[in-house]
């Protein structure tokens, strides 16, 4: 069978250390001596990047090599593309192969974009007759005719990128290496991208492509092989294998949410704990302090006293990972140590950056509670969490109509929206395009 | 070693295109531009004369000639050696990112200050031309007084084959230090230092005889003159430029097999360390 790419039982380890001694310099390696320090055991001194990957990609086949950070994707190109050789195993490429590892390599700011694409297209193993016969394609393909004899310090950086892209796409490799540089510049750049790599296929080229963006290696790829930890998992169909590493994530994914919700319910205990030691029970109307208890991610006067907070699904099962659009409960558990009139419950929901993507409350809803003694439960039914992909903290509070904190748990809580759409933005309100001929 | 002389055969578009950013890029945004390859030597030059002329009293008619001749090649050999050092280091993206023969960057380093040496060439000649040249014997000894100059043809074949010598000298001990850097980052300062030393350990602000003082130990003088490559190549410069001798034949072929020895070490230290290059940058 015929083979562009094979790879057989290929390990890569990385020394951790610099190859003298494990010190990066003299006066390091000097001192060692004089001190005869333990010398660091074998495990700690190489870090394991790729273990026995065997894989075949046949000629004409675009593979995506997909995973999770660190899992050797990369190290998996540097290997193939002979940047790196790897510690054991071997790999046999056949055909002329060319690496878009990164964009604009070799670019020197100080001279002019049209100089520049010479020597990127040298670099990249094109001649200077080749450059110049292309030289008026790769300039229309990058948009920057008008700039091409100013120095490239003066450039934008998306217009950098579009010409490090241009040239590099213009290579005409049998078979090419793309390391997560699809997306450079705005969406028609990116766009004519993707139609570039299209036209590679047609042209019966092989093509493999690292990429966290599953949209794309749904889109481009033939076969996908999934690394998880330096290791092949499945390498085959793109629909399965992509479908299998979802499924494993989202597993993985739920059991780290739940396992940070845990942890938050540990740390809303101690929090709650040290609030109660700062601040004895005061009479209500005495001004309890509004500001932050440090550190704790807590504050308010406790007359109601949240217990617990809990995100469903529509099954009622607890989650803490949602596909946009799903049905979502919001549980506050909570005890009023006293009698208390006319409370207020809120949540607010953030995402990890900081934005406030939406805030509420029962006053605001206009949902009059008459008052809360003792245990009870209060839930917050949102029908379509219209949130786009990311992670987001939720804060939850109880106080009162005047604003007075009782409980505030602030960022206390996160939670995970997850989409396969490649939307933008914070949220995705219900929309539909209509066709106006 | 075959291997690789082929491939920086093949690779000669790409070694082209380096050596012309590094000099495009050298003295771009500066008003006097290309200049600046003429007069940084000559400033050079003239901070030397001033100090060795004015302050130092040292005695020499014509002195400005004859530092300019041993100046030259020197600042090509140190500034290459310079560059070159840190170039695999500062080249990481080109060994990380792109299929790349490392041994390019070194060769890049080396030939780009070729470059600049065979500009200020221009000037050197019409430099002797009118500031006159020392007499040989001031230059080389009195025992040199009365040596004929020698055939034009064979002085200019000569120093050709000359440079091709330091060429291979250069790029050898640039090999070996660029190899050396990446995994020794400190090699980088002491390599300055180095030569500094060897600078003035050199016959080029002083004439040769000058060692041959009684006062200079026996074994510094085998250090700066017979264990000393470059003081064959600057004396072969005085000889060629001040004095019209040719270097004899035999010189010319022990100084080769010479720097193709250095080459060959620098290579076997450069293959060596190439493998974790990727790594290690």
């Amino acid at each position: 069978m015929q083979v562009a790419v094979e790879l057989k039982h290929v390990s890569k380890s990385y020394r951790r250390f610099a190859r003298l001694r494990h010190f990066k310099t003299l006066k390091g390696a000097a001192v060692r001596d004089l001190w005869r320090r333990p010398p660091i055991p074998d495990e700690d001194k190489f870090n394991v990047a790729l273990k026995d990957v065997s894989l075949n990609v046949k000629p004409g086949v675009t593979a995506g090599i997909i995973g999770l950070n660190a899992s050797g994707k990369s190290t998996l190109l540097r290997v193939i593309a002979g940047i790196t050789k790897p510690t054991s195993g071997s790999v046999t490429v056949s055909g002329k192969i060319s690496t878009l590892l990164e964009i604009g390599a070799g670019f020197h700011p100080e001279i002019s974009g049209r100089e520049n694409v010479y020597i990127n297209g040298a670099i990249l193993g094109l001649s200077k007759a080749q450059i110049r016969e292309q030289f008026d394609e790769i300039v229309a393909f990058a948009e920057l005719e008008k700039f091409i004899d100013y120095p490239v310090k003066t450039y934008s950086s998306g217009m950098f990128m579009r010409l490090g892209f241009s040239v590099a796409v213009n290579v005409d490799p049998d078979i090419l290496l793309i390391d997560e540089v699809l997306a450079v510049g705005d969406a028609v750049f990116a766009q004519k991208c993707y139609d570039k790599i299209y036209d590679y296929k047609r042209r019966g080229k092989t093509i493999i492509i690292v990429s966290h963006d599953l949209g794309a290696i749904r889109r481009l790829c033939d076969e996908v092989a999934w690394l998880h930890q330096g290791e092949l998992m499945e390498y085959g169909d793109t629909t399965r294998v992509v479908s299998k590493y979802l499924q494993e994530v989202t597993e993985s994914e739920l059991e780290r949410y739940a396992r940070e919700h845990d942890e938050s319910v540990e740390s809303m205990a101690s929090a709650g704990a040290k609030a109660v030691e700062q601040e004895p029970k005061l009479p209500y109307k005495a001004a309890a302090p509004s500001r932050p208890v440090e550190p704790a991610q807590r504050w308010g006067s406790r007359e109601i006293e949240i217990t617990a907070v809990v995100m469903r699904n529509e099954e009622g099962q607890e989650r803490y990972v949602f596909n946009c659009g799903d049905t979502v409960f919001i549980e506050i558990a909570y005890v009023a140590h006293k009698r208390i009139e006319k409370p207020v419950f809120g949540i607010g929901i953030f995402r990890t950056d900081g934005t406030w993507c939406y805030g509420t409350n029962t006053m605001i809803d206009q949902l009059n509670l008459e008052s809360a003694d003792g245990q009870g439960r209060i839930v917050m039914r949102l029908d379509r969490l219209a949130l786009l992909s990311a992670s987001y903290y939720l804060d939850v509070a109880a106080h009162a109509e005047n604003d007075h904190p009782y409980d505030y748990l602030n960022r206390l809580f996160t939670f995970a929206v997850r989409s396969e759409r490649t939307e933008m933005g914070v949220f995705r309100p219900d929309h539909e395009w209509i066709l106006d001929i | 070693m075959k291997d690789s002389i082929v491939s920086i055969y093949n690779h000669r578009a790409l070694v082209q295109a380096l050596v012309s950013r590094e000099l495009k890029a050298r003295y771009r945004s500066s008003l006097l531009g290309f200049l600046w390859s003429f007069l940084n030597p000559l400033l050079l030059m003239a901070v030397y004369a001033t100090v060795f002329t004015i302050f130092l009293r040292f005695g020499m008619p014509k002195y400005a000639s004859f530092l300019l001749t041993g100046l030259l090649p020197w600042i090509w050999f140190a500034s290459s050696i310079n560059e070159a050092t840190v170039s695999i280091v500062s080249g990481g993206n080109l060994i990380k990112k792109v299929m790349f023969p490392a041994e390019v960057l070194p060769l890049v380093s080396v030939l780009t200050n070729l470059v600049h040496y065979l500009l200020s060439l221009v000037i050197l000649i019409p430099f002797l031309a009118l500031n006159g040249a020392p007499e040989p014997k001031d230059v080389l000894g009195s025992a040199m007084a009365d040596v004929t100059a020698s055939n034009p043809v064979w002085l200019v074949v000569s120093f050709v084959l000359l440079m091709l010598i330091q060429l291979i000298f250069t790029y050898g001990l640039a090999l070996a230090l660029s190899a050396l850097t990446v995994h020794l980052r400190d090699i980088q300062h002491i390599v300055v230092n180095l030569m500094t030393l060897w600078f003035f350990a050199s016959p080029i602000i002083y004439p040769v005889m000058q060692l041959s003082s009684k006062q200079v130990p026996q074994i510094l003088k085998s250090l700066a003159i017979d264990y000393n490559p470059m003081a064959y190549l600057i004396i072969a410069h005085h000889k060629i430029f001040l004095c019209r001798i040719a270097p004899s034949f035999a010189e010319l072929v022990v100084m080769l097999a010479a720097s193709l020895v250095i080459l060959f070490l620098g290579y076997l230290i450069f293959e060596k360390f190439r493998d974790s290059f990727a790594e290690e940058v």
